[in-house]
């Protein structure tokens, strides 16, 4: 598989909590086009890394060391106003958060920040990201239903349709699957395999299979640094680093 | 054996006719207090009629009683008090979740929360004499100048400023359902999923964005149970509405005019109701509240029920 050029590059990144450090020394590339998972046990920094990625985190007392360049450009340096960085850096997150509106409105709401639609258009353009999305079959003739009302599955690809819908240039999921039964999460790995023709895509997950299933890439996390990084099958099947064998063999985490 | 099984069902018995009494309680000392306002008031239902409800006059020389101005002062106070204390309220309960430094969090809760406990006769002392004539001499001549020639709303801002009024008893009204509005508003807004919270901010929404189109939809409910406990504490205030409204049964569209509430005519002129038709007809603007104020809350009930049919979840 051929490189693609790298849409996110993170040089020596160390993050902070107050006086905990949560990530060390952190350098990695995301692809663009590309679906790079990340893995790792509970509380070894890899939601954190990807909280950095669009500065979602709002904690007291954090602070963020290095570099994460997003087209080669510093976002650790971005001041003020950062809903220009959320319109480029999509997120979907652990559980469904659908916003307490209907369907319709939930993926209007976004576009509505950026554009000036006429009604037509913002049709359009709502069908186009619940069709990207999976979902529009299932929910196109109750558009004005609270979107609280889906099934769970369904309530993530809306969030998922939602994210799409400003076409963002990176996504990011955090464990988008962990709260979804068999089926549910099956269409989420078919829908992330499909957007990684548009979209650089970065997955947290706690779930090896899903990995192995839908990563181009995968980065190896522990205790706040990247272990390992490399292509899928080749991490998978033939770990450099012994530490990154026993956490894919089950031997802990 | 046998002894444990029945002991613990008399217990059960005992405490589910406890409770059962108690909500009985309840409903008993409502309907007491509707009945007994209906038996007293109705002489003078029955003397003025329907009329009772729009009639202006209120004069106990000739034993003539009309509602209307104690009601219109009721409802007119009570609206000033939300138009300015629910905005005032729901800023305050975003700004100490959302935006403020952690270490004056707590400092504006407690603050809150003592301006609930000043007892309502300090808030009529204060109005009546700090508050009232600051407004007399700096705010209502402004108000009159500036608004007062404009066509429609400069009616609402005629003649001298006498300091107390309607504007001045809705506004020491704002300050006391703040306290209420904004410590349920708090509660219900800290209570947000923080990842709806941040699933708002990742669309790129800022601070108002989330506030008015996730926030408020989510929490509609718990605010206007907020906003309903507010309502209900301004319509049926009494002691410091008595000492700034003036006092006087008049309709004036001007709300720098004097005016009354039901409670504050019910406080005034209780101990010196002479005559039968004078004290049912208290009596009867009492029944009066106590519809208005079952009718708020009815309508609140109604209002929640539609407003998120499914948010419950």
């Amino acid at each position: 598989m051929p490189p693609n050029p790298p849409k996110i590059e993170v040089h020596c990144l160390n993050y902070f909590y107050g006086e905990n450090q949560a990530l060390k020394d952190i350098s990695i590339l995301f692809q663009d086009r590309r679906v790079t998972t990340l893995i790792g046990p509970s509380g070894c920094g890899k939601s954190t890394l990807l909280r950095a990625l669009n500065r979602i985190s709002s904690s007291p007392g954090q602070r963020a060391e290095g570099e994460i360049l997003l087209d080669g450009e510093n976002i650790l340096l971005w001041r003020g106003d950062l809903t220009g960085l959320r319109a480029r850096v999509g997120m979907v997150f652990q559980k469904p958060t659908p916003f307490p509106m209907s369907i319709f409105d939930n993926i209007a709401f976004p576009i509505k920040l950026y554009h000036r639609l006429s009604r037509l258009e913002l049709e359009d353009e709502v069908e186009r990201a619940l069709r990207q999305a999976a979902l529009w079959d299932e929910v196109k003739d109750k558009l004005r239903q609270s979107g609280l009302s889906l099934s769970g599955g369904q309530q993530q690809r809306l969030c998922i349709a939602r994210a799409i819908a400003i076409k963002p240039e990176v996504l990011l999921l955090d464990e988008p699957a962990s709260a979804l039964d068999p089926i549910s999460t099956a269409l989420i790995d078919e829908l992330v395999c499909e957007l990684r023709r548009d979209y650089c895509l970065i997955v947290v997950t706690h779930n090896m299979q899903q990995a192995a299933r839908i990563g181009d890439y995968v980065g190896f996390m522990y205790l706040g640094e990247l272990i390992e990084f490399g292509e899928t099958g080749q991490l998978f099947s033939n770990p450099r680093e012994t530490r990154t064998q026993d956490y894919i063999t089950g031997r802990f985490g | 054996m046998l002894w444990g099984v029945q002991r613990s069902a008399v217990w059960e018995q005992g405490f589910r006719g406890a409770t059962q009494a108690s909500a009985v309680l309840v409903v008993a000392a409502l309907v007491g207090v509707f009945a007994l306002l209906m038996a007293d008031g109705l002489p003078a239902l029955q003397r003025f009629g329907w009329g009772f409800l729009l009639a202006t006059e209120w004069n106990p020389v000739t034993e003539t009683f009309g509602a209307l101005p104690a009601i219109y002062g009721t409802l007119v106070t009570s609206a000033i008090a939300m138009l300015l204390g629910v905005p005032a309220a729901f800023g305050i309960a975003f700004f100490i979740n959302e935006l403020c430094p952690h270490g004056l969090r707590p400092t504006l809760t407690v603050g809150i929360e003592l301006l609930a406990a000043i007892p309502s006769i300090i808030y009529g002392m204060w109005g009546l004499f700090v508050l009232s004539p600051f407004l007399a001499a700096h705010v209502q001549p402004t108000l009159t100048g500036l608004l007062g020639p404009l066509p429609g709303v400069g009616a609402l801002f005629q003649g001298a400023p006498f300091g107390i009024g309607m504007l001045t008893a809705g506004l020491i009204l704002a300050v006391m359902i703040l306290p209420y509005v904004a410590a349920v508003a708090r509660h219900v807004i800290g209570d947000v999923p923080p990842l709806l919270r941040e699933a708002a901010f990742a669309v790129g929404a800022t601070r108002w964005e989330v506030f008015r189109h996730v926030l408020v939809p989510y929490t509609s409910r718990g605010l206007l149970g907020g906003v309903m406990l507010g309502l209900g504490r301004a319509l049926g205030e009494t002691m410091a509405v008595t000492f700034v409204i003036g006092n006087a049964h008049q309709v004036s569209a001007s709300l720098l005019a004097p005016g009354t509430t039901i409670s504050a005519t019910l406080a005034n002129e209780f101990t010196e109701a002479v005559g039968d038709i004078y004290l049912s007809s208290l009596l009867a603007l009492g029944l009066i509240l106590f519809v208005i104020t079952f009718a708020v809350l009815a309508v609140a009930r109604l209002l929640l029920g539609r407003a998120s049919p499914d948010a419950a979840s």
